[in-house]
């Protein structure tokens, strides 16, 4: 797709001015402050330029929706591998993509975005990779979920898509640190399934959350999705199909 | 649209005029290769396609005209320049006395169009839905609108699906209704553009009656595109063949037939499993005691054949047909893929 | 002209009218998922602006405006732009232009009235409202007639920017099939997520990239400025509605060219995905 046309390449300029959009943003919230809910401005730059490297993985979208929409879900079914094999394999290349395009130069121009690229520690670094793995898993499962939920209600993908991408960016902490909300808020939004997607790594990497408690959390929304998500699948395959076939 | 909108057209003559149509694309060809990644993107590859060229016909005001060729020989495009949705490179085209580019709002009231493979329905509403819409954005006063719904209801049986949701009828209905739709404001002419694609056998049986119920009126001109020579030729009085953007015919079907071969087959079921020797025949097959043959359109003479096989064999019985024309296009195609010069598309 | 784009309008709003209310189920879900969508889409700013008392230098009444503000000006193009007419590349790049240009009508007037759906993000319509009004009793700000004329035009001034910003990007369809689809996207996303912010603390070029390339800021930033006082001069005042005409001058220009390109190069490729679904 990339090698057919430059302007493609726009895109990922849209998401830097975003980017930068944001940092400046923050610096005005924070300045004259100290720390605010458990975080320092440095974390919350490190932490929304994180965010903005690894938009993609930290808010999977398999393409699931469309494929049902589009009625390819059956062909999907005849290819010599699972379902979610196929879509996450299909993901993962886009991904490759926009990394080598927009994620590497974001990284690379963090000094001059006067941000700190770094993770808070070595151990930091160590345990965001697992989380990272897991907030995947987790993505993957909310968007078969997701997926489900287009069949059985039978309906169009343009509203549900739109109040999803609205609720995710909200619940998952991947505009605003969760522990930046009032009342505390985000202290009871970090344990529904979208703050295992944004929130939980990045807190990881910036220092700003407890490793352990966060990984544990993030295992059990994991494994509890899968689940049921299996379920929701055996239960809705044959309503996905004629939906999608 | 109202009537007075058609003053000025003649009663007959001339309704479609393509004169030295030229198309031409560019067609990018980036190369799948990753290392070629840096070049696709900044000195991307193209060809020129020559999907039209030097093409020249007329269709007059009743006629029946079936478009056909191969896949990529122009057929499309000559149907999207017919409809104003594209312009010619050189030549020129006009429709009912109009630049179907220049001229497009004013043209495409009196044009119908029903393309197989896109449906004018709306998708979530029923077809009554969509109806409704066409009458108000076609104008279409109410009497016409009415007489022609009920033309639709009665000849296409779009009344069963009249309350029905548009994605949750056949392909056969959805069809239908897409062709009672486009003849709501009772067009000159009608595109159909793979009009039986994916019907069943009883689907395009139907649609085909309507449409020889249409042209018999004589009012309505048709030009029509399919793959299915058969229905073509069931439907048309005149086949215009596009091969590589060339106008390779323009005739009747009969004409087609006598000049690039009209094949008969002799079938003779035999009390032997040998088949009989029959010079000026050939032989296609045998399975057990039929034997079936091709013979050349025109020299053959059957009586002697079979005055011949008689001295090799007991002749138990005899058929004689005419090879499907299915049958004589694809030989027509294998002998354009012979001959097609080397770069064309 | 204008009886019969109000025709269609009628036309449009029935259709849309009998979508949504198909059945029950699907009216609640329909406006369940509507109210979400629209709270959700200005709930992070509005909880920050609590959290920090305002995004300096606007204080948290003052964003608050700026987030209704954002939220009207949105619900036009919504309204009128819906089966892809807001997103205009999706038509173009998959030949879907094709179905326009066998109506007997100019195509600016189907694109004009074929997405308007007046029942879609009417949940959206409500709290804008609301919580500009609750913003602007709270500041006391003074609703006199001219500061209503102000308003009207530069609230019609956002709307419009949008939509030719849209229609923009959209048309380079005509030109880049493929990539248009998937950067007019992005453009109109960034523009969303950006107009509910105070864009003060950007820096000179930022901020100027946000009014003119990327006009996220004249979606609510700009014109609010205006509108409650932090800019003064009558100027601030016109600049929203100055631009959003300019824009408006450019998409015209570009659709006319586009057009142009159309009738040489056609589509080569359709799919019926998105297409008056």
């Amino acid at each position: 797709m990339l090698g057919e046309n430059p302007l493609f390449l726009l895109t990922y300029l849209l998401r830097l001015l975003r980017l930068a959009a944001l940092l400046a943003i923050w610096r005005a919230v924070f300045a004259a402050r100290g720390q605010v809910g458990g975080m320092a401005v440095d974390q919350v730059l490190t932490y929304t330029l994180l965010a903005g490297i690894l938009a993609e993985p930290l808010n999977c979208r398999t393409g699931l929706d469309r494929s049902l929409w589009e009625g390819a879900i059956v062909t999907r079914m005849l290819q010599p591998m699972g379902l979610v094999a196929s879509f996450v394999s299909e993901m993962a290349g886009r991904w490759a993509v926009g990394f080598a395009f927009c994620s590497l130069p974001m990284l690379l121009l963090a000094p001059l975005l006067g941000v700190d690229p770094w993770p808070a520690s070595a151990s930091a670094a160590a345990w965001f990779g697992l989380s990272l793995a897991l907030a995947i898993v987790v993505g993957v499962a909310l968007d078969f979920l997701y997926g489900a939920a287009i069949a059985v209600l039978k309906t169009d993908i343009w509203m549900l898509d739109g109040m999803r991408h609205a609720v995710a960016l909200l619940l998952s902490g991947a505009v605003a640190p969760l522990a930046l909300l009032p009342w505390g808020m985000g202290r009871w939004m970090q344990w529904l399934p979208f703050g295992a997607l944004a929130s939980a790594p990045l807190q990881i990497y910036t220092g700003a959350g407890d490793a352990p408690m966060l990984l544990a959390l993030q295992a059990f929304w994991a494994l509890a999705l899968c689940l049921f998500g299996r379920w929701v699948w055996r239960v809705t395959r044959e309503r996905m199909v004629s939906y999608g076939g | 649209m109202h009537r007075s909108d058609r003053a000025g057209t003649p009663a007959s003559g001339t309704v479609v005029e393509c004169r030295a149509v030229c198309k031409a694309f560019r067609q990018r060809q980036p190369s799948e290769r990753p290392r070629d990644l840096l070049r696709n993107l900044l000195h991307p590859r193209f060809r020129t396609i020559e999907a039209l060229r030097d093409v020249s016909f007329t269709v007059n005001r009743g006629e029946v005209v079936a478009y056909a060729g191969p896949n990529g020989a122009g057929k499309s495009t000559t149907i999207k320049l017919l409809l104003g949705m594209l312009a010619p490179t050189s030549g020129s085209v006009r429709v009912l006395g109009m630049d179907p580019v220049d001229d497009r709002t004013r043209y495409v009231g009196r044009i119908g169009v029903v393309f197989g493979q896109r449906t004018e329905l709306w998708w979530d509403h029923p077809v009554a839905a969509s109806y409704e819409w066409k009458r108000v954005v076609w104008d279409i006063p109410r009497e016409r609108f009415d007489r022609m719904c009920g033309v639709a209801r009665e000849l296409l049986g779009v009344g069963e699906s009249w309350n029905t949701l548009a994605r949750e009828l056949s392909l056969g209905q959805r069809m239908r209704a897409d062709l009672g739709m486009a003849m709501l404001h009772e067009p000159e002419i009608l595109f159909l553009d793979e009009p039986t694609l994916g019907l069943d056998v009883l689907a395009k049986r139907s649609m085909t009656r309507l449409v020889r119920q249409l042209s018999a009126t004589g009012s309505v001109t048709v030009m029509v595109t399919s793959h299915d020579m058969n229905e073509l030729e069931q439907l048309a009085g005149r086949v215009i063949f596009i091969e590589s953007g060339n106008l390779a015919y323009d005739g009747d079907f009969a004409s087609l037939r006598r000049e690039f071969g009209d094949l008969r087959r002799l079938v003779l079921e035999t009390d032997s499993a040998t088949p009989p020797s029959l010079p000026g025949a050939e032989l296609v097959g045998s399975h057990g005691l039929r034997h079936e043959y091709r013979l050349a359109g025109g020299g053959a003479d059957v009586a002697s054949l079979l005055s011949l096989a008689g001295e090799q064999c007991r002749v138990l019985d005899v058929e004689t047909h005419r090879a499907p024309i299915d049958e004589v296009i694809a030989g027509i195609y294998e002998h354009w893929g012979r001959t097609r010069p080397a770069g064309t598309p | 002209m204008a009886a019969r784009i109000l025709r269609l309008w009628a036309l449009y709003a029935t259709l849309d009218g009998m979508w949504i209310a198909r059945d029950f189920r699907s009216f609640i879900f329909y406006y369940l998922a509507d109210a979400v969508t629209a709270v959700a889409s200005v709930a992070g700013v509005l909880l920050l602006a609590q959290r920090f008392d305002g995004i300096p230098p606007w204080t948290r009444d003052q964003v608050v405006f700026l987030l209704g503000f954002g939220m009207v000006a949105r619900f036009v193009p919504d309204m009128l732009g819906n089966y892809n007419v807001l997103h205009i590349s999706r038509r173009i790049g998959r030949g879907q232009l094709d179905h326009i240009l066998v109506q007997p009508q100019p195509v600016w007037m189907a694109l004009l009235t074929e997405g308007f759906a007046p029942f879609w993000g009417l949940l959206s319509l409500a709290p804008g409202v609301g919580l500009m009004v609750w913003a602007g009793q709270r500041m006391g700000l003074e609703a006199t007639p001219p500061w209503l004329l102000a308003f009207a035009l530069n609230l019609a001034g956002a709307s419009a920017a949008l939509t030719a910003y849209a229609a923009l990007w959209g048309f380079a369809a005509f030109f880049q099939p493929r990539a248009a689809e998937e950067i007019s996207g992005s453009a109109v996303d960034l523009m969303t997520d950006l107009k509910g912010f105070p864009l003060d603390a950007l820096g000179p070029g930022l901020r100027t990239a946000l009014v003119t390339v990327i006009p996220a800021g004249l979606m609510a930033w700009y014109p609010c400025r205006a509108l409650l006082g932090l800019d003064h001069g009558i100027a601030a005042l016109w600049a929203t509605p100055a631009a959003a005409a300019a824009l408006c001058c450019a998409a015209c220009l570009t659709f006319r060219m586009g057009m142009k390109r159309y009738a040489q190069v056609g589509s080569s490729r359709y799919t019926s995905f998105g297409h008056r679904r």
